[in-house]
């Protein structure tokens, strides 16, 4: 499937795994750049332990702590300095395989970073039954490799569906789940981590008053779903189809209500969406609303 | 369909136009506050459909993150609309209509709210005189502030519009991230009023840019998407069109025509990259009309929509 866009290369960015640092070196002690992943040291602990990361990318450890750290691989090959309070230690990344490192000070203080050659993302939000959901991926593959899909709803993974490697490395593409489902990347030999899909058959309650100009649209997502993200569409003609005119979240109760002004009657909807506000997870009852 | 009669029509201070002219003191100050800010999840194809080809577009094509350009009250109170209503139909791409007549000072006050990327940022006029320091261009080891605004910087662009800077004119971002932010939509228009000319009635922005894997007018691709531009016959009506990205345009209306700046009829006109023109028409033909650039691929790939004339 075709990507919005290659040269607007973060929509892993937005989904909130940052882009890769290409110039940190193995000791960037208190440098700033952009890291793929962030781990913060307590007093006792790193965390999150274990982290992916592709190759090539760079992690950033923050003390946390008032106790000084350091961020020391178990094999000897790369070591922090002492990290005290408030301080950051960069390293990069370039060879595929898991790397265990430790701190020499609190030597129980033990994790990990897995170095891919292929990520996909966890998904952020439940999905719906027998609806398109949008996954997102990066790999140090090169443009243009494909990239399967896998799903294991029980049963063993199985093909769920197929894309290619944008041009900035990332990818994506749609599935259409019908239950939970647990979701990877493969491509050649190499095959992403796993991530869990929950899939919810969630409904929409909707209902429209009209006063004048004045539209009240109110709608109740089932089950609760707080801070969910929900569509009011009108369908317009001269948009040729549902025309989203306004987006909010729904509200701690799991109800959300849009006011606005219209000239004419138009059919309207409310939709239940991923934050995107596009890829469509639950309909309401199609409303007619506005003036007669 | 019929001819529009005589008339109206005509290009409007193309800035083609030579000019010896300097810019003309004691104008009006026009003051704009513009922020770029991000827009999490621009969407090129908010209907999900290329409705002329009848194919369906899933989010996984048309949804991304970008940084726009986003007007704002006096002193940064808060966003306001880019546009004024009815010249385009979204009001984020392009940026700010920033009006102004020749000889006024205009007064850009730029603020980079970019907390998506942290890029710099900055915006570059066309067509209006200025110093180096509000040229907005990154240049290394020689330009200062105004080209590499940091995120949470501001910096205020002085410009001065010259009686040789009448028409319509693109300004963008010409930071050290110039390439990702043109194609993510950070441009917009000036549009410069001659000595007691009079603003038309209607005024449409048409900007024609490559938008990922579509041809966007506006940073939207589609009938329906793209915008929905009307007007009431005997309106004056007056097309601002511009092209940013690497390619040519040709600009076309149906059922109408214009006069371009070499004198003749025309209903087709070419559009380069940063190039700008302006015309206008009193407006006689009621009915549903197509735009859209007539080169066939780029029309294929979005760069279609719909103007609508009501009778008055």
């Amino acid at each position: 499937m075709r990507r919005a866009a290659p040269a607007l290369a973060a929509v892993a960015l937005a989904l909130g795994a940052a882009t890769a640092s290409a110039q940190m070196g193995h000791d960037g002690h208190g440098m700033d750049d952009a890291p793929a992943a962030g781990v913060s040291m307590s007093a006792s602990a790193y965390a999150p332990g274990g982290v992916d990361v592709l190759v090539g990318d760079t992690v950033r450890w923050s003390n946390d702590s008032v106790r000084v750290h350091t961020v020391s691989a178990e094999d000897g090959t790369w070591s922090s300095a002492r990290i005290v309070v408030n301080e950051t230690y960069s390293h990069r990344f370039d060879d595929a395989g898991s790397v265990p490192y430790y701190c020499k000070l609190h030597v129980f203080m033990r994790g990990v970073v897995n170095v891919r050659r292929i990520l996909l993302d966890a998904p952020r939000e439940p999905g719906a039954p027998g609806r398109a959901y949008v996954l997102h991926g990066r790999t140090a593959l090169p443009a243009g490799t494909p990239v399967t899909i896998e799903a294991d709803a029980g049963a063993g993974f199985q093909p769920a569906a197929e894309t290619t490697v944008d041009a900035d490395g990332t990818f994506a593409t749609d599935v259409v789940p019908q239950t939970t489902a647990t979701y990877r990347a493969v491509s050649g030999s190499e095959t992403s981590t796993a991530a869990q899909l929950l899939v919810l058959d969630r409904r929409l309650a909707a209902s429209g008053r009209t006063r004048g100009g004045k539209v009240t649209v109110s709608a109740t997502v089932a089950p609760a779903s707080p801070g969910a993200t929900v569509v009011l569409q009108l369908r317009i003609k001269q948009r040729f189809g549902w025309w989203p005119v306004a987006r909010a979240k729904v509200d701690k109760h799991s109800r959300v209500s849009f006011s606005l002004r219209l000239a004419h009657r138009y059919p309207a909807r409310v939709v239940l969406t991923l934050a995107d506000g596009a890829t469509q997870l639950a309909l309401s009852r199609t409303l007619r609303v506005g003036p007669r | 369909m019929r001819r529009l009669a005589t008339i109206v029509a005509t290009v409007v201070g193309t800035g083609a136009v030579a000019s010896a002219a300097a810019p003309v003191a004691s104008g009006a100050v026009r003051e704009y506050w513009v922020a770029a800010v991000p827009a999490p999840t621009w969407n090129i194809a908010p209907n999900q459909r290329d409705a002329m080809a009848g194919t369906m577009l899933s989010p996984s094509q048309t949804v991304f993150p970008t940084i726009v350009y986003r007007r704002y009250t006096p002193h940064w109170g808060h966003p306001i609309r880019n546009v004024p209503g009815g010249s385009s139909n979204q009001d984020l791409i392009p940026g700010p209509l920033l009006r102004a007549r020749a000889a006024d000072r205009i007064r850009v006050h730029f603020k980079n709210l970019d907390t998506l990327y942290k890029r710099p940022h900055s915006m570059h006029f066309h067509g209006v005189h200025y110093k180096p320091s509000s040229d907005g261009a990154f240049v290394p080891g020689v330009s200062g502030r105004d080209g590499d605004v940091k995120p949470g910087q501001t910096w205020t662009y002085k410009l001065t519009a010259g009686s040789d800077s009448v028409g319509v004119w693109p300004y963008h971002d010409h930071s050290p991230s110039m390439d990702d932010s043109i194609l993510g939509g950070m441009y917009g228009m000036l549009s410069i009023l001659g000595p007691g000319q009079k603003r038309p009635d209607r005024e449409f922005e048409v900007v024609f840019a490559p938008m990922g894997d579509f041809q966007t007018i506006d940073g939207r691709a589609f009938v329906g998407n793209t915008p929905v531009f009307t007007a009431i016959t005997g309106q004056t009506v007056q097309w601002d069109v511009m092209a940013m990205g690497s390619e040519h345009h040709t600009f076309h209306v149906h059922g109408h025509r214009w006069v371009d700046r070499d004198g003749r009829d025309v209903d087709t006109q070419t559009v380069g990259p940063a190039e700008t023109f302006a015309i206008r028409w009193r407006e006689e033909d009621p009915g549903t009309w197509l735009y859209h650039c007539h080169v066939e691929s780029h029309m294929m790939a979005g760069m279609i929509g719909t103007y609508h004339v009501r009778r008055r």
